[in-house]
């Protein structure tokens, strides 16, 4: 299995070992603010949360949204939106912003970040993006991604993506993030020479394999088990507010009819005129006012699905740690049996049943030399081994004591 | 100054003959109106106007069809005779519109409470299971002073049967007049379940108006069925008694009505005309969209009962998050039961009355045709004297006769019409008014969020009281959303600050940043704002970060609103209507 590669290109990245009461720290005094309530964290005109780049501080927004066409790379037309990033520095001294990059990305170049952070940051539940496609829907609700309402959304959607990667005491410092926010051309080629895809295909493969590990951690267990029951709520949430949505705006709409019989009405009438003019007027502006509200419930729902997708990081965290215990507990075993076998070699006994020592009895024993170059080969084995093991319980606790994940742990324990 | 033994023998004796003199004309009074006159005086005239069963030797020439009219007018001759509840009399002397004078007084009396001698009510319904058949009888109670009534008090009990004998009697016998209508007879069997409650309740109520609506009409109300419904103890004999005797010339103007064509209806009935056909047209349609409505409001309420408990399921998942969840699911809960209540209110009130004056107008169109039928008559033979070409001064008995059932039909008509069109004002003012109440009262039960001393709560009654500008305005702009909707305002000053809003993170706040003009709160909750056409936008880019992974921006956000369903421009569009209703239906 791989060890951490010491990329040049993740030199931003500290050491994954980095002393966790900064982490924790960091993230103590966020909770801290997050409890106090909103209203100290955001300033008056609106800014978003800081950004330790190098003791930098930087306001991140997605402003804008611009449909395009272009050619795909089967040199075929094809139109998609694309995204306005922009990044401000905040000087410290009078809190004045200043421009200092903006670019557009497509929501493809999100995807590709966001699956390049799963694989370099397999125990860190990477915050997820908007829906690819519209889910959810109620009828009346467009499923077009070109629809101006979903772009929108989805510019929101993104805009919370960057302001929570960059919120991560861990993910912030990653470099390819960095030059996502910085580097127009030719960040895709940089993305791809880290060779992220490669990992990236063996990572599924293995997570999509069943296995089953002898001794799971419990808290791992139970995360799993409220991840999944998480996802099954919201989605079946979901599907019932867009049924609900529908049929709370048939009972709007059909208001708009009594609009026309009631100035129909007010026709006919003497006194009784005006006011059925006023009411039908008001049943128009009743009918018409059900389209502002359910999109604005949209957010709502998006919301929803954040955590939706959220709760499937999650998952995807801990099957990553089933794997890693998984090969943890293979690669013990393996040395287990290793040493068993240099032992029986050493000493000449044989404790279990083997081929070996079956051939031995019927063809002979070997030579002597020949034992000494096994034996060799096995301790030589048994080192890898034990290093690789040490090296697995190494990846495995800092996997478990991941600040995020503490947290998320600590949290999980509901108070039955 | 002292005051001599005379003085005060006088001062006394004066003192105590006008007290007699007191006493002594409201014995007077009272004797007058218990031999049912009605005395008025003005300020000089003498107009005195009586009111006494009619018979035929006291009526004057002319008043000729109207011979059930038990007014007379008598020494009228001052034309601003003031009447004590500040109407009045349009017409002066003339026969033909005496009823009208008359029935103007009457409407008049019964707005003031105290004149009116005959009370109804229907009520009691019960079920009678007979060897040949089950039907439901109700209580008629009546209480009157009236002469024509032996006794002040009666209690009897009917079946729809013998509503429907009394309103067919009152048709033959008052032709002239328009008579209330009953509600359906027929009701499709396997549809509908004639014995359960709220069919029958229903029913009860339309013959408790019915009943009312006859009682109130100045000549119905004396007919002579009508009394022997209210009063007998065995109606059917009655009823037998009545089919056996030939129904008596003079009573009732009815005609063969062969083959007379009316040329023109004269331009006011034709009016008349017109107007119902419209009107019943349009009520017709408002039924079909009220039940269209109804049906889809229940199926709202369906979804929205499976929406609640899955705020339920989830609290049961979380820890911190249990409560506001759970918060929510009750919320939803008390929505759908509120809704319900307006649904069952719709189908009670507001469709009986509708189709109650359907049914009216189709009456009254007919009995717009048999007026027709009597003008055509008048005119044919009119026409007939005329061709004959006869030298003579004076028309013939019989058609003078004619123009005089003629004139009276119309003088009726018109009147009844009058009647009828403020009755109907009333009953629709009191109808839209009573739905816009009851959905008013319905967003109100709904916005009704317990209150939550958690700190998020306050928080997001901050920001609440922030975005409808009451607080410490971040936007100046956004300060006082002005609008064509103060009412809502007016009404529920409270209604902003209390009820949490959407508390907006990323999504919500940006979102309505960018909606210029927006007329709607963050969040699904717009509140009294989201009437203002321009809310005065959150001008500059307000945007929360997200406030960790697991944020408690998920607590803090509309989250634990999102039961409630979408207040704001309704309960100000249904204000609106209540003001106006009160502005311009008088």
């Amino acid at each position: 299995m791989e060890q951490a590669p010491p990329d040049l290109e993740r030199q931003w990245q500290p050491a994954p070992l980095e002393p966790l009461g900064h982490a924790d720290a960091g993230l103590q005094a966020a909770v801290g603010e997050e409890a106090e309530g909103s209203r100290d964290e955001v300033p008056g005109d609106g800014t978003m949360t800081e950004n330790n780049f190098g003791l930098k501080k930087i306001e991140i927004s997605v402003s804008e949204a611009e449909k395009r066409t272009g050619r795909n790379a089967m040199n075929m037309q094809e139109t998609y939106t694309a995204y306005l990033i922009e990044t401000r520095s905040v000087e410290h001294t009078d809190g004045q912003s200043v421009l200092t990059d903006s670019l557009w990305r497509r929501y493809s170049e999100f995807e590709l970040l966001r699956n390049y952070l799963l694989v370099y940051y397999p125990h860190i539940v990477v915050p997820p993006l908007p829906e690819k496609r519209a889910e959810f829907v109620w009828h009346k609700l467009s499923a077009d991604n070109m629809d101006p309402d979903f772009v929108e959304r989805r510019r929101i959607g993104l805009e919370n993506f960057l302001l929570r990667v960059a919120s991560h005491p861990i993910l912030c410092r990653d470099k390819i993030f960095y030059l996502f926010l910085t580097q127009e051309g030719n960040w895709k080629e940089t993305v791809n020479e880290t060779g992220f895809q490669l990992k990236a295909d063996s990572r599924l493969k293995a997570l999509n394999a069943t296995f089953r590990v002898k001794n799971p951690d419990k808290r791992f267990t139970e995360l799993k088990h409220y991840s999944d029951e998480l996802q099954s709520v919201i989605s079946h949430l979901l599907r019932v507010r867009a049924r609900v949505a529908d049929r709370l705006y048939g009972v709007y709409k059909v208001h708009g009819n009594y609009g026309r019989v009631f100035s129909e009405w007010s026709a006919i009438e003497k006194e009784m005129g005006d006011g059925l003019q006023s009411a039908g007027h008001h049943m128009d502006v009743y009918a018409s006012s059900i389209d502002d509200i359910l999109e604005d419930e949209e957010h709502y729902a998006d919301q929803l699905k954040e955590y939706l997708f959220y709760a499937e990081a999650l998952r995807a965290v801990c099957r990553k740690h089933e794997l890693m215990q998984y090969d943890l507990e293979m690669a013990a075993q393996d040395l287990a049996s290793k040493k068993q076998q240099c032992e029986e070699l050493a000493t000449g006994t044989v404790r279990t049943f083997s081929l070996k020592g079956m051939t031995t009895k019927l063809f002979g024993q070997e030579t002597p030399e020949q034992r000494e170059a096994r034996i060799k080969v096995l301790e030589e084995q048994i080192n890898e081994g034990e290093q690789q093991l040490k090296s697995k319980n190494l990846e495995g606790r800092e996997f478990k004591f991941g600040p995020m994940l503490r947290n998320a742990l600590a949290r999980c324990n509901p108070v039955k | 100054m002292e005051i001599t033994d005379r003085q005060m023998e006088l001062f006394v004796s004066g003192f105590c003959s006008f007290v007699l003199a007191l006493s002594g004309a409201g014995w007077l009074l009272k004797s007058f109106e218990r031999s049912s006159f009605i005395y008025f005086s003005d300020t000089g005239g003498s107009g005195i106007i009586f009111k006494k069963r009619p018979t035929k030797d006291c009526l004057p020439p002319g008043a000729g069809a109207d011979a059930k009219a038990h007014v007379v007018v008598v020494g009228v001759s001052c034309p601003d005779l003031i009447l004590p509840n500040g109407g009045t009399p349009a017409g002066t002397s003339s026969p033909a519109s005496s009823s009208s004078l008359l029935n103007r007084l009457q409407l008049d009396d019964d707005i003031d409470g105290e004149t009116r001698d005959l009370f109804v009510t229907v009520d009691d319904p019960k079920k009678h299971v007979c060897t040949m058949e089950t039907y439901i009888t109700y209580r008629i109670t009546t209480k009157s002073t009236r002469v024509e009534f032996d006794l002040p008090e009666y209690s009897v009990r009917r079946r729809y049967q013998d509503f429907d004998w009394l309103r067919n009697k009152l048709e033959e016998s008052q032709p002239t007049h328009l008579i209330p209508p009953l509600p359906e007879k027929f009701v499709v069997k396997g549809v509908v379940d004639r014995f359960s409650e709220e069919f029958v309740e229903t029913r009860r109520k339309a013959l408790d108006k019915f009943l009312k609506r006859i009682t109130d009409h100045p000549v119905l109300s004396f007919n002579e069925h009508f009394n022997v419904f209210l009063t007998a103890k065995d109606l059917n004999a009655y009823k037998r008694q009545g089919m056996a005797l030939l129904s008596r010339v003079g009573e009732s103007v009815k005609h063969v009505t062969g083959g007379y064509k009316l040329r023109s209806r004269p331009l006011e009935f034709a009016a008349i005309g017109d107007y119902l056909d419209t009107f019943a047209l349009k009520l017709g349609t408002i039924d079909r969209i009220a039940q269209r409505i109804i049906k889809e409001e229940i199926e709202y309420l369906v979804e929205l009962r499976e929406y609640g408990p899955v705020y339920s399921t989830w609290s049961a998942l979380e820890g911190e998050l249990a409560e506001p969840l759970e918060g929510v699911s009750a919320c939803i809960g008390n929505c759908s039961t509120a809704l319900e209540e307006l649904t069952d209110d719709m189908t009670e009130d507001f469709l009986p009355v509708l189709r109650e004056y359907i049914l009216y107008s189709d009456s009254m169109k007919s009995v717009l045709k048999k007026r027709d039928q009597v003008q055509a008559e008048y005119e044919a033979k009119l026409e007939a004297v005329a061709l004959r070409k006869e030298d003579r001064p004076k028309v013939p008995a019989d058609v003078e006769k004619c123009q005089d059932r003629m004139e009276c039909f119309n003088a009726d008509l018109k009147a009844d019409m009058e009647r009828w069109q403020s009755n109907k004002r009333q009953d629709f003012r009191q109808l839209l008014m009573g739905m816009a109440d009851k959905n008013i009262q319905y967003y109100e039960k709904v916005m009704s969020v317990p209150a939550r001393p958690s700190p998020l709560s306050e928080e997001a009654r901050l920001i609440a009281r922030e975005s409808l500008g009451q607080g410490p305005a971040r936007n100046p702009a956004a300060a006082t959303p002005a609008g064509p909707c103060p009412t809502v305002r007016d009404a529920a000053p409270g209604l902003g600050a209390e009820a949490p809003v959407g508390v907006p993170t990323g999504h919500s706040r940006a979102h309505a940043a960018h909606r210029s003009g927006s007329s709607l709160l963050p969040g699904p909750l717009g509140l009294a704002a989201s009437c203002a056409p321009e809310s005065g936008g959150l001008q500059s880019r307000e945007r929360a970060g997200p406030r960790g992974p697991w944020g408690l921006s998920l607590k803090a956000s509309s989250l634990r609103l999102l039961g409630l369903p979408y207040v704001g421009s309704e309960s100000s569009f249904y204000s609106n209507l209540r003001v106006t209703k009160e502005g311009s239906m008088e």
